[in-house]
């Protein structure tokens, strides 16, 4: 629309049309430098018409949304420092078809388009930057790059826009100039338009034909909207900059060809009431989950950022949402991965988003009753299985649809037929799933730990379900043939002399036997301790606490997690605690893990950040660590804890667990340790505080060992003694 | 019967013979609704390598025909090579059917198809053909005993069917080894 505009007003007004512009779509900012032309450098030169437009525009622009103080342009992004070659950032929001990705020198990707922004401040050229945060809790991205000169800082906000049953992204961008130390002078842009392929796009039915450059063409339609245009692939923009003014520049990007031709009508609102409404929405969206406080601010975005990457990695498809592993080069649906991205999600309290991605599993099921998104990944089915219990057992205890179970009764019954027919055909495997052949992960065909292990994990959550939705027949005999599986595979580890093989019938990479214990309670916990898996955890030193994939030198950020969390069940805290701190330093500058990368370049290649297991495997630590419902029939509070969050005191609100909602308070003051909670309906087991032992157990409480403390259900307070261990 | 089984397994690798062989028809392209033509088009863009586009014209003709075997068996043929279906988005290589759901439905719908035109099919060397394309689809989808239990269905047919027999041995070898 903007650009329709833009042509009419070329014709009429000549060179005053980008001033008009500008204040017809609320972009006063900046000013036009044409190629070849002298720059413009005073509005003094103005008619007085324009002047009156542009004096009014910043008004549009800025109502009940003042503008930047140079104190907020110089001030530094929040979020970690960046450890990974190349710098990036996405550009996220929940349940948009696509995302941006933000490299280098500020360059903006949308997969199959790029802008690029160089800039120059009095000889000086933009430096390079980093990425973060303007502040906690918000899903805008910063980056700041400061010379010494001047500071170059853009906000990028997400847009979302509805189209359909989609949610479309586009991105409001603004960079500003800020001089340092009494500079003035004039700062200089050069906006560049240019094919891209830094990370793959799904096919699209979209044939928007797009113009690469920055004015509507004959061929189509620009994808990027700036404070002015020209009829090449470069903007060259232009102003004057000085401490009490910096400059400005405001841009809107479409994420996809249909947006291009609504830039204009999205220009209309300006950058900082689109930057306050995606922060509002963000907060609104994250109002009602679990909250940690242990005074770390730096942890607590942490959980923040996590939970963006997970509701970002996901697609609205009308009233559906299907979780994806990346927004960038993942952009499918693997049930291996939505399913952890329900869970943790169902941890932290965003029901809504977590029980849609699990019912969009339910949509994979066969005529037969199968569940699989890749063919060969046998293992899908029991993890769709286990991803609805993980959502609808925990919290208030939502009914369990008709829908959902009879899919997992129809689920079930084919995982038994599928077994039966190994056990006709080959006696050798009898009672396991058949061979899969995943082309991923384990990179081999055979009988794979992880398709029982998940296989098992999925009849105990049909059967839970099932009962709570009075099918207790069929969870009667779903449990039978849970027990009688779980006796096959502990015959089959006990043969093997206690290891737990990937695979049963060959060499394969480790995958799912780490999913042994934590989450999918296919073995024991003395089995898993017979096991050794946790040995291999501390291959790489400096990222200890994570596991390998492949090489030595290949980090991976979720493979390791469930033995992790392991590790607290079978007391060896220290490795939970490493693997947690490996895996926050881990994160790019808005708080984006990787799948894995190499240690010893600290690159990714092409497999970009944020990745939705890895996220979740954050979140799952720390969650399962501080109140574990992960297994069992027990509510484990503080298993796994840092020294300073005692020492300042921690809290966690609006834990959905299996036994209800839980608030929980601890606290160390001197030697004392405390715990407050809600009650729950089950035994709740206490864990003293890094390196303490418990002096003395309070009426009622019962000793579990040294560090831990068992609390019959209903009661919600314990204070002990502790000394130094 | 065994040329047919040939043919019909070389059908479904056709999947792996995805070079075009002409320019690729618009996507905005329509079945007539007249099912020998709309046959013709989808063989047509079958051969070029264009399986998922190939479908609504697989399925008109199936449609149009609802009593024909073999035309429930393309359209489970052209649904199953859809699912398989790769092109180039981006730097990277993608399936055509972007969407895991969507494959995964198309895959769901192949097997249905093939049910059907079993169903339909009363001759016995064309239905053992069938089962053998069930077989294939089964296999390919990663479920190998399921793919053996169609084998069997159609060497009760055809017990001396090379073709099958030498499927069955190696089936029976994935099962045995894992792999």
């Amino acid at each position: 629309m903007a650009a329709y505009i833009r042509d009419r007003l070329d014709v009429v007004r000549g060179k005053q049309r980008e001033e008009v512009l500008e204040g017809a779509v609320g972009m006063a900012y900046g000013e036009e430098m044409h190629p070849g032309s002298n720059l413009r450098s005073a509005g003094w030169r103005m008619p007085a018409l324009v002047i009156i437009a542009l004096s009014l525009a910043p008004c549009a622009a800025g109502c009940g949304a003042p503008r930047p103080s140079a104190d907020a342009a110089l001030r530094e992004p929040l979020g970690p420092s960046d450890p990974f070659t190349p710098r990036t950032a996405a550009l996220l929001w929940p349940g948009a078809t696509n995302a941006f990705l933000l490299t280098g020198r500020l360059r903006l990707s949308a997969g199959t388009f790029a802008v690029e922004w160089h800039g120059e401040f009095e000889g000086e050229p933009m430096p390079e930057g980093r990425f973060g945060r303007p502040r906690a809790g918000s899903p805008v991205v910063v980056w700041l790059a400061r010379g010494e000169r001047a500071v170059w800082r853009a906000t990028l906000v997400p847009v979302p826009v509805e189209d359909g049953d989609a949610t479309r992204l586009a991105a409001s961008v603004e960079l500003t100039v800020q001089p340092l130390a009494g500079t003035r002078g004039r700062a200089r842009l050069a906006c560049a338009i240019a094919p891209d392929s830094s990370f793959p796009v799904p096919a699209d039915g979209d044939a928007t034909p797009l113009a690469l450059a920055w004015r509507r063409t004959r061929d189509g339609v620009p994808p990027a909207l700036g404070p002015a245009s020209a009829d090449g692939a470069v903007l060259d923009l232009s102003s004057g900059a000085e401490p009490s003014r910096a400059a400005r520049w405001r841009f809107l990007i479409a994420g996809s060809p249909r947006l291009a031709a609504r830039l204009g009508e999205l220009a209309r609102q300006p950058h900082a009431a689109r930057l306050a409404a995606a922060e509002q929405e963000w907060a609104n969206t994250l109002a009602g989950s679990t909250r940690l406080s242990v005074g770390d601010p730096a942890l607590e975005q942490a959980v923040d950022e996590a939970l963006l990457a997970l509701v970002g990695c996901t697609e609205r498809d009308g009233l559906a949402l299907r979780g994806i592993g990346n927004p960038f080069q993942y952009r499918d649906t693997w049930i291996r991965d939505a399913a952890r991205q329900a869970s943790a999600l169902s941890q932290w309290g965003l029901a809504a988003p977590a029980s849609a991605i699990a019912a969009d599993l339910a949509g994979f099921q066969g005529e037969a009753g199968d569940l699989m998104s890749q063919p060969g990944q046998l293992d899908g089915t029991g993890q769709a299985m286990w991803a609805q219990a993980e959502v609808f057992s925990r919290g208030t205890g939502t009914a369990v649809p008709d829908s959902i179970a009879s899919m997992l009764a129809r689920a079930w019954r084919w995982c038994e037929r599928e077994r039966s027919l190994v056990r006709e055909r080959v006696p050798a495997y009898a009672g396991l799933m058949p061979p899969a052949d995943p082309r991923d992960n384990e990179l081999a065909a055979g009988y794979l730990f992880g398709t029982d292990a998940w296989t098992l994990a999925g009849y105990r959550s049909a059967a839970t379900l099932l009962e709570r939705a009075g099918a207790r027949a069929s969870a009667d005999s779903i449990r039978r043939s849970a027990d009688a599986y779980a006796d096959v595979l502990s015959a089959r580890i006990a043969r093997e002399r206690g290891m737990i093989p990937a695979c049963w019938s060959g060499p394969a990479r480790d995958w799912g036997n780490y999913a042994a214990l934590v989450p999918t309670g296919a073995i024991s916990l003395a089995e898993a301790g017979h096991a050794g898996l946790l040995s291999t955890l501390s291959r790489v030193a400096e990222a200890s606490g994570l596991a390998t994939y492949a090489t030595q030198d290949t980090v991976h950020l979720y493979l390791g997690s469930d033995l992790a969390v392991d590790a607290l069940l079978v007391g060896r805290a220290p490795a939970w605690r490493k693997a947690l701190g490996s895996c926050l330093a881990a994160r790019t500058g808005t708080g984006g893990l990787p799948e894995l990368f190499s240690w010893s370049t600290h690159g990714f290649g092409g497999n970009l950040p944020p990745h939705a297991t890895a996220a979740a495997a954050l979140l799952v630590l720390l969650r399962q660590g501080v109140a574990f419902d992960a297994l069992g029939d027990t509510l484990r509070l503080t298993l796994g804890t840092l020294g300073e969050w005692w020492k300042a005191g921690a809290n966690l609100e609006r834990a959905p667990t299996r036994w209800g909602v839980v608030d929980l308070a601890f606290h160390l003051d001197g030697a004392r340790a405390s715990w407050r909670w809600t009650p729950v309906p089950v035994w709740t087991e206490l864990t003293v505080p890094p390196d303490m032992v418990a002096d003395a157990v309070p009426d009622g409480v019962r000793r579990k060992d040294a560090h831990r403390l068992l609390v019959p259900p209903g009661r919600g307070q314990v204070e002990v003694t502790c000394r130094a261990e | 019967m065994q040329g047919r089984v040939i043919l019909a397994a070389g059908l479904l690798l056709l999947v792996a013979s995805c070079a075009p062989g002409g320019p690729s028809p618009p996507a905005t392209e329509r079945p007539s609704g007249v099912p020998q033509a709309d046959f013709a088009r989808a063989v047509a863009l079958q051969r070029q390598g264009e399986h998922a586009r190939s479908v609504p014209f697989f399925r008109s003709a199936a449609e149009g025909e609802p009593d024909v075997s073999g035309l429930h068996a393309e359209l489970a043929k052209a649904l199953h090579n859809a699912t398989l279906q790769m092109g180039f988005s981006g730097h990277g290589v993608r399936f055509a059917v972007a969407r895991s759901q969507d494959r995964a439905r198309m895959r769901n719908e192949a097997l249905a198809e093939i049910q059907r035109a079993i169903d339909l099919e009363g001759r016995p060397r064309e239905l053992s053909a069938l089962w053998l394309i069930r077989s294939r689809i089964f296999e390919q989808c990663g479920y190998v005993a399921d793919a053996r239990v169609c084998l069997e269905r159609g060497l009760e047919l055809e017990p001396g069917e090379p073709v099958l027999i030498a499927s069955a041995a190696r089936l029976d070898a994935r099962l045995r080894a894992g792999h």
